[in-house]
């Protein structure tokens, strides 16, 4: 009975080809947008030269900014500097370029002072003020150290512009840092959820007052849990499926979701198998009607695809703060960070957590489903 | 007006539902609007998020914690895991973390944590050495540790050396829960308006219409009609949850181009539920396409992520989406721009409302034609 | 003496404030094809709903095969199948992959399976369309599916819920002959119906039921002899006087003379030679006439004798 169940189940779902193809699309789709959107966002928070324009009049504030900055550099070998000076002579023109963002900066003198002037607020804008600041310090303690100890000025000096750093980098993963790719884990995760109408459909399938193929199969006393798992199981295979390929497909578009493909394939599975938990659940709690059920199942996966950052990165970690419990049985949330541990952690301690965590989730769907749906009388069908 | 009664009739029935989207879309709208930054913002032109831990207890590291809290957000009293440490850098809710070793004081030994080739991360490394570096300059220069301090504090100050060409607005809260009604009013549209009007263009519905003595244009005129009437009703409702949240009394004169604004993006909404709903979408297909039409538009649009962030490229792409109107017109609307200027951004959206609107009475005569044959 | 199969005591079954069975009794025995016939609403799928305890009910008991009918009770639902009255098939699966599946939910073995699927197609004479899927299927041929399906796994009692709606005249002979010879092999039949002519032509015992209620049981001669009627003479283009009228209506064992139009309607209660006595007044009398037949009672007589109105709703 198990295999008669699951053998027509599989082949009733595959024929479906409307729901598997925009399964599938629906990955692609998301998949590509979110690629595209996203590609090159990290990348500008990841250090390059800053574009800058330099009119200073003044030659001896000049000679001392362009002194200093010539040290700074992006990387240790000191090849690629940090300020990309444009050519640029006049400050109208060099306005204009800041309006138009062709330069983040314009480094000036006024009263044989160096000044800043930028046209918003941002790391970039951050960097050159340090720099402003830099200049500022050295100039002021120079003139300080002028009264108070003038022999000490070439020493200080020396340690203010090239002074080594105590100050050691302690990396705490190999994994990538790049936050932009929580939104395919999300995006997974929704897919994955997205079984909650495979769930639906299996239970309405089975119940009499939902469907006339569920009355004939309870008439025929079908329903046992036997059978349903069959059913469901059938389900989870086909979403799976339909969930591989589009993670493929994403792999192939380049997203780095590291290279520990078994595990990765057991989060697909983990993810499917608790939204056919869930859309089983849904289907058969309360007396709604068909529409109703289905209208419910979808809000549930919004709202935990939401909460779990897929529209607002921001998201999980408000809901960290506010109410952490939610991030430890959201569905979304436990399958993206699943991800996410695979990519920044070595050990899979936190993984396998939130693979049993989903699967004590679906395990309890299931049950709580198959009691409230147990052999029943309707009162009206 | 049989027609226009059966519709309500239909949409009648969809009240809990059509209430129960609203309730959850504008809820998440509203947690949307309390996310995004304003006077905290990650690229504040000062601030980032540091998290000190002082295992040197000494006066020196003392120091170095207060200088540091004078600019940044630094937070001293955590007690956080490793693993909590490294899910706050990911996430960006901390910036930087930096460890005051036990011999600090001895032999300046500091470790660090952050997001590898950041620029935050460099930002904060170029101060911190900065401050070493002067403290240690002056100290061996023969100053005592807080004459030292107290210049190297003034010397670090960039107070009055730096000028902001435009200074940028604080919008109040509203406008983060506006920005993202497009996403809202496109996903309740599909959800609650595509349904309905799949249910008039039912196979056997439609065969029965065509052969009855309303005539297609009658018939066409009550069904649009009908969806006026409730985009109109999901409007108001919208708008009245998110005015009984964050009040009207930061809005001032804007009230009526927020109006016009939200309105221009509900009739897009509705017309592109109107497609859905000529093509008899329903169930899960409905479903998965209400999500792919919702999130693309809203993240090419610039709605979930602002447009700035975005490439060239994007930008271009970005422009071809209504919501991406609707942004403009808002950030247009809050700055207290030009009129003109919000009201082309409205025009636009109103453009592609009516482009989306002949698709769907192009698709619905092409369903009826396929029907006939 | 042949065994009850299902036994229905005192029924009571309410739709929050409509009765729709109201202390019901029926008992129906082993190799019957028992009709239950009414009009639209009168209960008939309600009680075989409640039969099979897809319904809850407020009061009463239902047994069959001797026990108590509980969602639970799997023995008997081994023994039942149910040819419903919408068509309950999957869209996705073929003609021959319904049966199969549906079948298999009864029978386990697979080679029996094999062989009992065979037959069903065989039967509905659907071999020629079994990779079809339903879509593409007429409204008759899908009844057909939808009949196999539910008997393929031979089951012993059979309930066919208004099988022949919206059915061609040939596919509607053939599910009646397909359903006497399901009897003649062995099966119960439970058959509902508002069409009495079906219900007269396969059911050995008939129940009519009106309002929830058992109105009136037995078989088709059973039910006609309950009725003060026992034919019915009919004479069209007819003119006659009340005089005239008046004296049909004396002949012996005439008891109603109606005319509609230009048609008499003489009905007669016993006797023999009725026709003959009618004919003879009219020659007598040298009343001009149309065409004169005589009908024995239908079961839509023995509803309106005891209702007061018609079986089905007259008919435009």
């Amino acid at each position: 009975m198990f295999f008669h169940n699951f053998k027509y189940s599989i082949k009733a779902t595959l024929h479906n080809k409307p729901h598997m193809l925009w399964s599938v699309a629906f990955i692609i789709a998301l998949g590509t947008l979110f690629y595209v959107s996203f590609g090159e966002i990290y990348s500008q928070e990841l250090v390059n030269a800053i574009k800058v324009a330099v009119i200073i009049d003044d030659t001896e504030t000049a000679e001392v900014f362009h002194d200093m900055v010539a040290n700074i550099s992006i990387d240790e070998e000191g090849g690629e500097k940090l300020l990309d000076i444009s050519d640029v002579s006049h400050m109208d023109e060099a306005k204009i370029m800041l309006e138009d963002g062709d330069i983040d900066g314009i480094f000036y003198s006024q009263d044989r002072e160096l000044k800043l002037m930028v046209h918003e607020n941002g790391i970039n804008q951050s960097i050159l003020a340090s720099i402003v600041a830099k200049y500022h310090q050295v100039m002021t303690v120079i003139a300080d150290l002028s009264e108070k100890a003038p022999d000490k000025i070439p020493a200080v000096l020396s340690e203010l512009l090239l002074g080594e750093s105590h100050n050691v980098e302690k990396k705490t993963t190999t994994g990538d840092m790049d936050v932009y790719i929580a939104y395919f884990y999300n995006l997974i995760a929704l897919a994955c959820l997205m079984a909650v109408n495979s769930g639906l459909v299996i239970t309405m399938k089975n119940q009499a007052n939902l469907s006339i193929v569920g009355a004939r199969k309870w008439v025929a006393g079908a329903g046992s849990f036997l059978q349903t798992l069959a059913e469901l199981l059938a389900g989870i295979v086909v979403q799976c499926l339909c969930t591989l390929v589009g993670f493929l497909y994403l792999v192939l578009l380049g997203v780095d979701f590291g290279n520990q493909i078994g595990y990765i394939a057991l989060i697909i599975i983990v993810g499917c198998v608790t939204g056919v938990s869930l859309g089983f659940f849904v289907g058969n709690i309360g007396k709604g009607s068909a529409a109703l059920k289905e209208n419910i199942g979808v809000a549930v996966i919004l709202t935990s695809g939401f909460l779990s950052g897929l529209m607002v990165g921001d998201m999980r970690m408000m809901v960290e703060e506010t109410c952490p419990v939610i991030n430890k049985i959201n569905p979304s949330a436990l399958i993206a960070d699943s991800f996410y541990a695979l990519n920044i952690y070595d050990s899979h301690d936190r993984y396998y957590k939130n693979m049993i965590t989903l699967f004590i989730i679906s395990v309890m769907l299931i049950i709580a489903g198959t009691l409230f749906g147990r052999r029943k009388r309707y009162a009206s069908i | 007006m049989q027609v226009f009664n059966t519709f309500f009739k239909i949409a009648k029935k969809q009240l809990p539902v059509t209430l129960m989207y609203i309730g959850i879309f504008v809820g998440l709208c509203i947690m949307m609007g309390n996310t995004a930054r304003t006077d905290k913002d990650y690229y504040n032109f000062k601030a980032c998020d540091l998290v000190v831990i002082d295992r040197d207890n000494s006066e020196m590291s003392a120091m170095l914690m207060k200088y540091l809290a004078g600019i940044h957000e630094v937070d001293t009293e955590s007690d956080y895991r490793d693993e909590q440490i490294q899910d706050y850098l990911y996430y960006q809710k901390i910036d930087y973390v930096l460890y005051i070793e036990q011999d600090y004081a001895k032999t300046g030994t500091l470790t660090n944590v952050k997001r590898p080739d950041s620029k935050v991360g460099e930002y904060i490394d170029n101060q911190i050495l900065v401050y070493e570096s002067n403290m240690r300059a002056l100290t061996h220069a023969g100053y005592s540790l807080e004459e030292a301090y107290a210049l190297t504090l003034m010397a670090s100050s960039a107070d009055g050396l730096v000028t902001l060409m435009d200074k940028e607005d604080t919008w109040p809260p509203i406008y983060n829960a506006l920005s993202f009604a497009p996403y809202v009013l496109i996903m309740v549209m599909f959800y609650v308006l595509a349904p309905v009007l799949a249910a008039f263009n039912h196979k056997e519905i439609s065969k029965r219409l065509n052969v009855s003595p309303i005539t297609s244009r009658s018939k066409n005129v009550q069904i649009v009609f009908g969806q006026i009437i409730m985009s109109i009703f999901i409007w108001i409702v919208f708008l009245a949850f998110i005015y009984l949240y964050y009040g009207i009394e930061n809005v001032d004169g804007k009230l009526p181009f927020i109006l016009l604004n939200s309105m221009a993006m509900i009739i897009i909404a509705a017309s592109m539920a109107g497609i859905a709903g000529n093509l008899r979408l329903k169930g899960d297909i409905l479903n998965i396409i209400a999500n792919i039409i919702g999130l693309a538009m809203c993240f090419l649009g610039g709605v979930f992520v602002q447009v700035k962030f975005m490439g060239s490229t994007m930008l271009q792409v970005a422009r071809f989406m209504p919501t991406y109107w609707y942004i403009r017109a808002n950030e247009k609307i809050f700055s207290g721009d030009n009129t003109n200027e919000i009201l082309l951004c409205i025009g636009v959206e109103l453009l592609f409302a009516l482009v989306f609107f002949m698709v769907s009475t192009v698709v619905s005569k092409q369903m009826r034609a396929a029907s006939k044959s | 003496m042949a065994e009850t199969v299902v036994k229905i005591e005192n029924l009571v079954k309410r739709y929050k404030e409509t009765l729709a069975l109201d202390h019901f009794n029926m008992e129906i025995k082993e190799g019957e094809v028992f009709g239950l016939l009414g009009p639209n609403g009168s209960g008939k799928t309600t009680t075989m709903n409640c039969i099979l305890s897809l319904l809850t009910y407020d009061k009463g008991t239902v047994e069959v095969f001797g026990k108590k009918m509980t969602p639970d009770n799997l023995e008997a639902k081994k023994n039942i199948g149910v040819v419903m009255q919408n068509v309950a098939v999957y869209d996705e699966l073929t003609v021959y992959e319904n049966i199969d599946y549906f079948c298999g939910l009864y029978i386990r073995d697979k080679e029996l399976r094999k062989k009992y699927v065979g037959e069903a197609l065989d039967f509905v004479e659907l071999n020629e369309f079994k990779k079809f899927y339903p879509k593409k299927l007429s409204g008759g041929l899908l009844r057909r599916l939808n009949i196999a399906c539910g008997i393929a796994h031979k089951p012993k009692l059979i309930f066919f819920d208004e099988p022949t709606v919206a059915v061609d005249p040939q596919s509607r002979n053939k599910i009646l002959e397909g359903i006497l010879e399901l009897n003649k092999n062995g099966a119960t039949i439970i058959y509902t119906s508002h069409y009495m002519e079906e219900v007269e032509q396969i059911c050995t015992r008939i129940a009519i039921m009106d309002k929830g209620k058992n109105i009136a049981l037995g078989t088709k001669d059973e039910l006609k002899k309950m009725i003060k009627n026992t034919e019915t003479i009919s004479i069209e283009s007819i003119n006659v006087s009340e005089e005239d009228k008046k004296n049909l209506g004396a002949l012996e064992h005439v008891y109603e003379v109606n005319s509609d139009g230009e048609k008499l309607i003489i009905k007669c209660n016993g006797g023999k030679h009725n026709l003959i006595r009618v004919l003879n007044y009219i020659n007598e009398k040298n009343i001009p006439c149309g065409r004169v037949y005589s009908e024995l009672p239908t079961l839509n007589d023995v509803f309106l004798e005891i209702t007061g109105k018609e079986l089905r709703d007259k008919e435009a």
